[in-house]
């Protein structure tokens, strides 16, 4: 759908002057850049929402991965919310999953649709696969501050797979249907629940376990 | 010379074994794992039509690498040695952090003793605090001057069910992987009863072919539903005539077809064949050929039952619809399903109500706390 690539791609432009305006606010920090940061992370949330509905409209399974990038991409967007950190990257580095995915959607060859989940499961996945990206720029930023995309993301998470095996036990009899992404999705939330029981008293190995973590989901998400 | 106590190596493997570093490192593992499952085709165990699928699916896709990938064991990453190993692994850690949560439960009944430093509390008196700590269904435990406010003992119990949870379902994985059994592409036809392998037990289609029926203690689930046909033929005078489905196989006078693709018969008393191919609308193409010289004799679309005569013939059709099933015994299901309810209450309730402890008292210059409290007690620090 090209309405989808013209927000996208603006999408991508306006998170791309975030990430400059924020790394410039690191260095020189004034009211004006924080607030001009803040108007312009506004915009890009906009415009991806604005992009998301779109595809969502034209793909109600979110079975195109990157339908499923772009709406990840917008639960990632850092909206409403500017921090000033001690690090000049540290506003840059929550913006930085959404432009990511924002671009792989837009630029990558992803391969086939794949209609495997129903639609209501594929939106559960992709709004947690978005969530967990979050989660991975508050983490790249050092923010002890914001867990609750961590907690929202786990939580979520583990519903999804708990619910999935039982359905599959009451419908199959055994915890696994056999279905391709199911090794995926048990992976991703084993993942996050390492980084759950992580020792918070070291803070940059908890930053590591929640990036692999979001990998593993988003990468599980996105195929 | 400073002499050196003794190191308890017992004590050291309990301090590893109940420490976070051991699970984080098994479950990324595990974690790792599962998401290669993901990525690489999983060899079939068992049933050698889908082994030779997945054969020539996995020396398309990688070749070459493929005799190496499958020496390292990339193709049963579930079946190895070293994932169970990680399980097995889990499960003792499990344990031994049951035991200590089923510990840490008992002894949250008392009081602890002050831990950390004492920071001045925001501007409130200690007994607003603590009526607000208390209409937040937090505990409170008094030895004045000193309060202790936690969350037992939910926030204890929610981690003991998760790794009770947790124990409970690896229990019923392994009960299911020793004494389970699963049979996959089983074909029923409607008011069909079938006899699984090892006479294990049956399954059985309704004449409708609307429900499964099967003996107790097994789980069937329906994979693909598709049209089938009882065919019969009989000559003019009304004489059954005889169907053969191949050259080697015993001539019969009925013949029960499933359809899950196209299915020939040869009736060779009349040199005649009949091909009936399965179309998407759940109807049969029917298609008469003389033989020789292979000239189309008749061609039909049939739904439901059908009566179809060529020359002095009649080829009679019933409806047998069939069904594709999957029977499963798993004498684990219910440690495994309460084992996963527990597991999610647990996560979840330590999520949403996570364990927290701190201690207040008041002072000359204002209430004052220490531990873990909540960022809305704390004075900001000028």
């Amino acid at each position: 759908m090209p309405a989808v690539g013209v927000f996208a791609g603006l999408a991508c432009g306006v998170l791309l002057t975030a990430i400059g305006l924020a790394v410039w606010e690191g260095f020189r920090q004034t009211p004006d850049l924080a607030r001009a940061a803040r108007v312009v992370n506004w915009l890009a949330g906009t415009l991806l929402l604005a992009g998301a509905l779109l595809a969502w409209w034209g793909d109600p399974a979110l079975s195109a991965p990157a339908s499923r990038l772009l709406l990840m991409a917008t639960c990632a967007a850092p909206v409403g919310t500017h921090h000033h950190y001690s690090k000049p990257w540290g506003n840059a580095a929550r913006v930085l999953p959404a432009l990511v995915l924002t671009g792989v959607a837009l630029f990558g060859s992803l391969g086939p649709a794949s209609a495997e989940s129903g639609a209501l499961m594929s939106l559960m996945l992709v709004v947690c696969g978005g969530l967990g990206a979050r989660m991975m720029g508050e983490a790249l930023s050092l923010s002890t501050d914001a867990e609750w995309p961590f907690t929202a993301t786990y939580a979520l998470l583990t519903l999804l797979v708990g619910g999935v095996a039982l359905v599959n036990l009451w419908q199959r009899g055994t915890v696994w249907s056999g279905r391709p992404g199911e090794g995926g999705l048990v992976g991703a939330w084993l993942a996050w629940s390492a980084a759950w029981s992580s020792p918070r008293r070291y803070p940059r190995l908890r930053t590591g376990l929640i990036v692999i973590a979001a990998l593993f989901l988003i990468v599980t998400v996105a195929t | 010379m400073i002499s050196q106590a003794p190191r308890d190596p017992w004590r050291i493997i309990w301090r590893v074994v109940t420490g976070d570093g051991l699970p984080v490192i098994l479950l990324l593992g595990l974690a790792a794992g599962l998401t290669l499952t993901a990525w690489l085709p999983q060899m079939p165990p068992g049933d050698p039509i889908a082994y030779a699928q997945w054969l020539s699916g996995a020396q398309a896709r990688f070749g070459e690498a493929a005799a190496t990938m499958r020496a390292l064991g990339l193709f049963t990453i579930t079946r190895s040695l070293a994932f169970r190993a990680l399980l097995a692994l889990l499960s003792g850690c499990l344990l031994l952090r049951l035991i200590e949560s089923g510990e840490r439960l008992r002894q949250g009944r008392k009081m602890f003793k002050p831990a950390g430093d004492w920071r001045a509390l925001a501007d409130a008196s200690l007994a607003d605090v603590l009526d607000d700590l208390q209409s937040r269904r937090y505990r409170v435990l008094s030895a004045p001057p000193l309060f202790q406010v936690d969350r037992w003992p939910w926030a204890e119990l929610f981690p003991l069910l998760a790794h009770s949870g947790a124990l409970l379902l690896l229990l019923g994985l392994l009960i299911t992987h020793l004494w389970g059994w699963r049979v996959e592409g089983l074909i029923v036809q409607s008011g069909e009863r079938v006899t699984l392998p090892d006479a294990a037990g049956w399954v059985a289609l309704s004449k409708d072919a609307s429900r499964v029926t099967h003996s107790p203690g097994i789980v069937t689930y329906v994979e693909q539903r598709g049209p089938g046909a009882q065919v019969s033929a009989a000559d003019a005078d009304g004489h059954p005539l005889s169907l053969q489905q191949a050259f080697e196989a015993d001539p019969v006078t009925q013949l029960k077809l499933a359809l899950t693709e196209d299915q020939y018969l040869a009736i060779p008393e009349v040199q005649l064949i009949v091909r009936l191919a399965p179309q998407s609308d759940s109807s049969v193409l029917v298609q008469v050929y003389r033989s020789p010289p292979g000239r189309l004799a008749v061609e039909t679309v049939m739904e439901g039952d059908t009566e179809l005569i060529v020359d002095d013939v009649t080829l009679e059709s019933i409806a047998a619809p069939y069904a594709q099933l999957t029977a499963t015994f798993n004498p684990g299901l219910w440690p495994t399903a309460t084992g996963l309810v527990f597991l999610m209450v647990g996560l979840l309730g330590s999520v949403v109500w996570p364990a927290r402890r701190f201690w207040l008292r008041e002072e000359a210059g204002g209430a004052r706390g220490a531990g873990n409290l909540p960022s809305a007690l704390v004075r900001e620090e000028a």
